[in-house]
């Protein structure tokens, strides 16, 4: 096993216009946060973010236009934070594509690249004109052993699964406190999985328990330590509530159309 | 006790639930994690997972926050069951009752999720997606509709997209806070008025003709329900759906 510790700043050289990344954790739970920030600093162009239901970081990267296709079957944020700006803001001004599913067809989708075939049956459907609108992504097929028909969706194999975690080691073993959303089957879909972590913790604990250890340092590229990674967004055992000034300040700086503002604000001292 | 239209609403949702049966609620759902909470607390038997992937979370311990696929729906579960998995229960046929949301419906339980105005690629008002609906839908036994606001604009005789749809072959129950619908036949049918509401205001916010000269009253809540509601959401996170 070899270091993957690397800078914030190292990590996000890694992502490059145009590729598709899965943004763990779901609405406003464990996002990859402190890194969508990052990301959005730097004037990407093209990149295609998937998933079954993004929150602030994904938002954040349309607010920023770093992004202009969007895999999705939920794309808000719960309750009282209401719509995603950035998300409704690009698809209202008709440059961001949205291919939306149910999370279960964009589950599917996931693991169809996980198992290393182009396509996935996924159940249901039925009635949705959502299959007929994106026939880049959803087909009909009959099964060829028995006829029945069945709503098939094109596989994902993104270039970077971008996950925060509680606890990783330096190699890039990763444990997931809590609810894991679609996490651990988006790291064995990408090619590489960038991690960022509250905690830097020695490979003796993994060792220890290895079962709780939901993605294995091969699967891994960047480990990057980020206290307070996730934030704004809930990451349990660590941030129990959803960081309200944080999270409105950012509501206000989309609203008002001013991003590079917030950006600047949001996290003072490069890490 | 006073109750209003969040309480009904969570008592009505409760009441939906039989015993043993196998539910899910998705995200941005307080109402309906009230209600699995207050089934629970009324000693009914019956099985919740959900996003956040604790099976049976505790429901003595009551939510402080909102977000309904967080840790609250996490600590204290018997087993770790993810949502890839829950899916996957459903498409099997082993999930009884799922509890979705809508923006717009019709009343042959057409759903859009996905926009209004515009078209679909440029539409003046994008909606967030219809989450798991478009699957959950067509393959799970029952349906529960809850939505917390009952008008015109949302009650529709026409929707512009369907995100998903109704099978009519399924149970299919709107709750609003105004009343119940049940599929029938393939079309909703006004089952019941709540007790503070009145045929009248209901037809008055709904954007289908209502034939009806009259209608049953709900069931108002028993003492029972209010006070285990009381006990499973003291910090009324239901309210802020309302």
């Amino acid at each position: 096993m070899k270091s993957k510790m690397m800078s914030l700043a190292d990590a996000a050289d890694l992502v490059e216009d145009g590729q598709l990344l899965a943004i763990g954790g779901n609405a406003l739970n464990r996002n990859p946060a402190r890194f969508a920030r990052e990301l959005a600093r730097r004037g990407l162009k093209d990149l295609k973010l998937c998933g079954a239901a993004h929150g602030y970081a994904s938002d954040l990267l349309c607010a920023a236009k770093a992004a202009d296709t969007v895999y999705f079957g939920f794309f808000g944020f719960e309750n009282e934070y209401g719509l995603a700006p950035g998300m409704r803001k690009g698809c209202q001004e008709g440059w961001l594509k949205a291919v939306e599913g149910s999370c279960t067809a964009q589950i599917a989708a996931l693991r169809g690249g996980a198992y290393g075939i182009p396509f996935m049956p996924v159940a249901g459907l039925w009635r949705s004109d959502l299959v007929d609108l994106r026939p880049e992504f959803y087909r009909i097929m009959e099964s060829p052993f028995t006829g029945e028909r069945v709503v098939c969706v094109k596989s994902l194999v993104p270039d970077h699964a971008v996950l925060h975690v509680q606890e990783a080691d330096e190699f890039g073993n990763a444990r997931i406190t809590g609810p894991k959303y679609q996490d651990v089957l988006m790291s064995r879909a990408a090619r590489k999985t960038i991690l960022t972590t509250e905690r830097l913790v020695p490979t003796e604990k993994m060792r220890d328990i290895p079962e709780l250890t939901s993605i294995p340092y091969f699967l891994v590229e960047a480990v990057v330590v980020v206290p307070e990674g996730s934030r704004p967004t809930i990451c349990m055992g660590e941030w129990p509530a959803v960081d309200d000034a944080a999270m409105k300040a950012y509501l206000e700086a989309v609203q008002t159309d001013d991003l590079t503002a917030y950006l600047e604000a949001a996290d003072g001292k490069e890490l | 006790m006073a109750y209003g239209a969040a309480e009904m609403m969570c008592v009505a949702l409760a009441r939906e639930l039989r015993e043993g049966e196998v539910v899910f609620h998705g995200l941005a759902s307080p109402v309906p994690m009230t209600a699995t909470k207050l089934a629970k607390a009324l000693g009914r038997q019956v099985t919740v997972v959900s996003i956040a992937g604790g099976v049976d979370p505790d429901w003595t311990k009551p939510a402080t926050v909102t977000t309904t696929v967080g840790p609250n729906q996490f600590e204290g579960a018997v087993a770790d069951y993810g949502l890839d998995e829950v899916f996957d229960l459903a498409a099997t046929d082993r999930l009884d009752v799922t509890f979705l949301s809508f923006l717009q419906i019709s009343p042959r339980g057409e759903i859009n999720m996905s926009f209004v105005g515009g078209c679909y690629d440029k539409p003046k008002v994008r909606f967030p997606g219809g989450a798991g609906s478009a699957t959950l839908i067509p393959v799970t036994k029952r349906t529960v509709i809850w939505r917390t606001k009952h008008d015109r604009r949302s009650l529709v005789e026409e929707v512009e997209f369907a995100t998903t749809a109704a099978d009519p072959e399924k149970e299919f129950v709107v709750v609003t806070p105004l009343c119940i619908f049940r599929m029938a036949d393939g079309v909703l049918k006004l089952e019941s008025v709540f007790p503070y509401s009145s045929l009248d205001e209901v037809k008055a916010n709904t954007g289908w003709h209502i034939d009806l000269d009259e209608v049953p009253t709900s069931d108002p809540p028993s003492e029972e329900e209010l006070v285990l509601l009381e006990r499973v959401d003291p910090h009324g996170m239901r309210n802020i759906e309302f």
